[in-house]
């Protein structure tokens, strides 16, 4: 039996309010009039349009030409503002969290969650215990209002505005995505979670998302991300900039299930202080095509780098991953391991920056990316680069590229799987590392994604 | 379950490895097949589960009576034959003990429970620690525990026929004696075995009902268990 992807449905939805679609002055000013935003936030996003126009689209990575930024709409609410309990948000937008399984999973492990639809928060919550600590987790809107000056010191100074034409368009249009303060010391025992979904056709989604871990903080955040399947494409354009102070450690981590219609550019960059650690864990299982590098800028002496990135591209899929680590001061180290899985026609591309400016002395980088290509119609290929301005550097810098051998999948057949079920199962123990990361059911919930994409692309032979 | 193997011929690589062999596999019989290497021992047992390279260019092969040979493997799987394999694959990955429960759940005739337990008990008999259920399956294995770890894929299939190829192979011979009377005690409860080997060894506490020699992809000869002290004493040139 097929099984199709189970996210797929759209709720009957009207936003209360919908921009008109298409890239427009008016539209930016429009969404921060709503928000009530200063002035300065406004000059922010009119600077993010500029820039976003005059960019032009990369001339490498994926292919983007497709992307008709005038069908897109890139503001919609259905919410008057982030509701703190289930109870109070709209009835047919807590049944779709329902059937993602949101409020279930946030009664079993997480410390607090925050819920997205299109463009507004509709639900936050953190316990009350950790707020009681001082830690603040929102949504970004409401952070820019209550803790006005947090905000303004370190918005935008991991992603510049215009870093890149999409962390452009995002700073023009962002609404929504989470805001996290660890104070000094805090350890925070449980993950904090954050859902995003897209509801309307032709959606753009921009969510932007802020965490300022203080000195010797500790913190866990997944995030994962769904849209119905519709003809027409949709735009998800994030930012997410991470600040570790001095020996701070925090793991940001992604399952990304996009439908297949999705345009999924986001930029996701961190920076590492002294001694501090910064993980991303970045799983990429949907989306049409994805162009995301999570990049660690070691800042200060003896910071660490942890970056897992695994990408699963079925048939019309390019997922366009990989990771960048600069290596900015001494006794730095980072290490990267990217595994990817092409099948069905689908196309995986590690890109991956690997640098050493002068004076990082002694920075070791270990580089490590396997590709599985389950057949002759896929692809895989590797860009890495590397710089190093210092001769003590450490750099090293492994690929494979592997399939499932005839052996292999005889074995599995006469123990009784399916060609479908033996990929599966290969896939899931080269994901492996992966799973290991996240909290035993979303294990479950992981490879059992990787089944249903396995079989919705899969001709059973 | 009965298996019957009906002058078959198998062609591989454009070369005819296995010629015209018969055989019959009742319910509880312990079957023993010898021979020299590249016989066509190997070749056999992949032919009965249909190996892709394997291609059947005459004779046929009965379970219960019906042809499977248009059978895809894992449907030969599901009908109750298993193969423990002489070189099993790693699985990297894949934790011995999911892999365990998940094959158990695709062949559950009992409660996947009820297997776990058994496969627990013939664990530990045959010296298979639960720091190895832990691991990916066959990962870094030697091949003693490689084999150790197809026994124990069998407890979890339970099935009514069982092709051992040369599971004995590099396992130490406390593990092999309980390995052995495992494998009579399963055939006491119905199944049908053949068990490839070059050693004798496995023999002593799971005595054939039939042993057969093959050399060159045919079925020289066969008989009860005196020919595997003949084998042991002259070896195959003289015994064929």
């Amino acid at each position: 039996m097929k099984q199709k992807y189970p996210y797929g449905f759209h709720d009957d939805v009207t936003p209360l309010y919908r921009a008109n679609k298409g890239l427009s002055e008016a539209v930016v000013r429009e969404i921060s009039a709503i928000k009530q935003e200063p002035q300065w936030m406004r000059d922010i996003r009119l600077r993010g349009l500029e820039l976003f126009t005059k960019k032009p689209l990369p001339m490498w990575g994926a292919d983007l030409s497709h992307i008709d930024f005038n069908a897109i709409t890139y503001y919609a609410r259905s919410s008057d503002k982030p509701a703190h309990s289930w109870k109070q948000v709209p009835k047919k937008i807590k049944a779709t969290f329902e059937r993602l399984g949101v409020p279930e999973s946030e009664r079993k492990f997480f410390a607090g969650v925050g819920a997205q639809y299109d463009s507004e928060t509709v639900y936050h919550h953190i316990r009350k215990d950790l707020e009681a600590q001082g830690i603040i987790f929102t949504d970004t809107d409401t952070a820019l209002r209550e803790h006005p000056d947090l905000f303004k010191k370190y918005f935008g100074t991991v992603v510049p505005i215009g870093d890149n034409k999409f962390s452009a368009l995002n700073a023009a249009y962002w609404s929504g995505g989470s805001f996290i303060y660890i104070p000094k010391g805090v350890k925070v025992a449980l993950p904090l979670q954050a859902y995003f979904r897209i509801n309307e056709k032709n959606m753009g989604q921009f969510e932007r998302t802020l965490i300022i871990a203080d000195e010797d903080s500790e913190v866990h955040y997944i995030e994962g991300c769904t849209a119905p399947v519709y003809t027409t494409d949709a735009l998800h354009a994030a930012v997410v900039e991470i600040i570790a102070k001095p020996r701070a450690r925090v793991r940001y981590t992604t399952i990304q299930n996009w439908s297949s219609n999705v345009y999924n550019l986001v930029t996701k960059r961190a920076r590492a202080e002294e001694g501090a650690l910064v993980e991303w864990v970045d799983g990429n299982l949907g989306s049409k095509t994805t162009m995301k590098y999570p990049t660690v800028f070691l800042a200060g002496r003896g910071a660490r780098a942890d970056i897992l990135s695994v990408s699963l591209a079925g048939k019309g899929q390019h997922q366009e991953t990989g990771a960048k680590v600069v290596h900015l001061a001494p006794e730095t180290s980072s290490s990267i391991v990217a595994k990817s899985v092409s099948f069905g026609g689908g196309r995986t591309s590690y890109r991956g920056l690997a640098q050493v400016a002068r004076g990082a002395r002694n920075a070791r980088i270990k580089v490590r990316c396997d590709a599985l290509v389950l057949d002759t119609k896929s692809r895989s290929d590797t860009y890495p680069t590397i710089k190093a301005e210092e001769h003590d550097a450490l750099v090293e810098h492994e690929a494979t590229v592997s399939n499932i051998s005839e052996q292999e999948l005889f074995y599995l057949k006469s123990h009784g799987f399916s060609e479908t079920e033996a990929a599966s199962l290969v896939v899931s123990g080269f994901f492996e590392p992966l799973a290991k990361t996240l909290p035993i059911d979303y294990a479950i919930e992981l490879n059992r994604l990787i089944q249903m994409e396995m079989e919705s692309n899969r001709p059973t032979a | 379950m009965s298996l019957i193997i009906k002058n078959l011929t198998v062609v591989a690589d454009s070369k005819e490895v296995v010629k015209s062999f018969s055989l019959t596999i009742k319910r509880g019989e312990i079957h023993a097949l010898m021979g020299p290497n590249g016989s066509g021992k190997t070749s056999l047992c992949s032919a009965i589960l249909g190996h892709p390279s394997y291609r059947v260019t005459n004779g046929d092969i009965l379970l219960n009576g019906k042809s499977i040979l248009a059978l895809r493997t894992e449907e030969r799987a599901r009908l109750g034959i298993f193969l423990s394999f002489q070189e099993p694959p790693e699985i990297r990955g894949v934790p011995m003990s999911s892999f365990l429960r998940t094959v158990a759940k695709t062949h559950a005739k009992e409660k996947a429970q009820g297997t776990m337990k058994r496969i627990a008990e013939y664990a530990e008999a045959i010296g298979f620690g639960e720091r190895f259920l832990d691991r990916s399956v066959n990962e870094g294995f030697s091949g003693g525990e490689k084999k150790k770890s197809e026994l124990l894929q069998f407890a979890a299939v339970n099935p009514g026929i069982a092709l051992f190829d040369e599971i004995d192979a590099g396992v130490d011979v406390d593990s092999l004696n309980a390995m052995a009377r495992i494998l009579k005690k399963a055939a006491s409860q119905g199944t049908g075995m053949l068990i490839i080997s070059h050693s004798a060894r496995i023999f002593k506490y799971c005595a054939p009902d039939f042993v057969h020699i093959i050399n060159h992809g045919t079925r020289v000869t066969s008989g009860k268990k005196a020919l595997l002290k003949k084998v042991e004493k002259e070896g195959y040139r003289k015994t064929v």
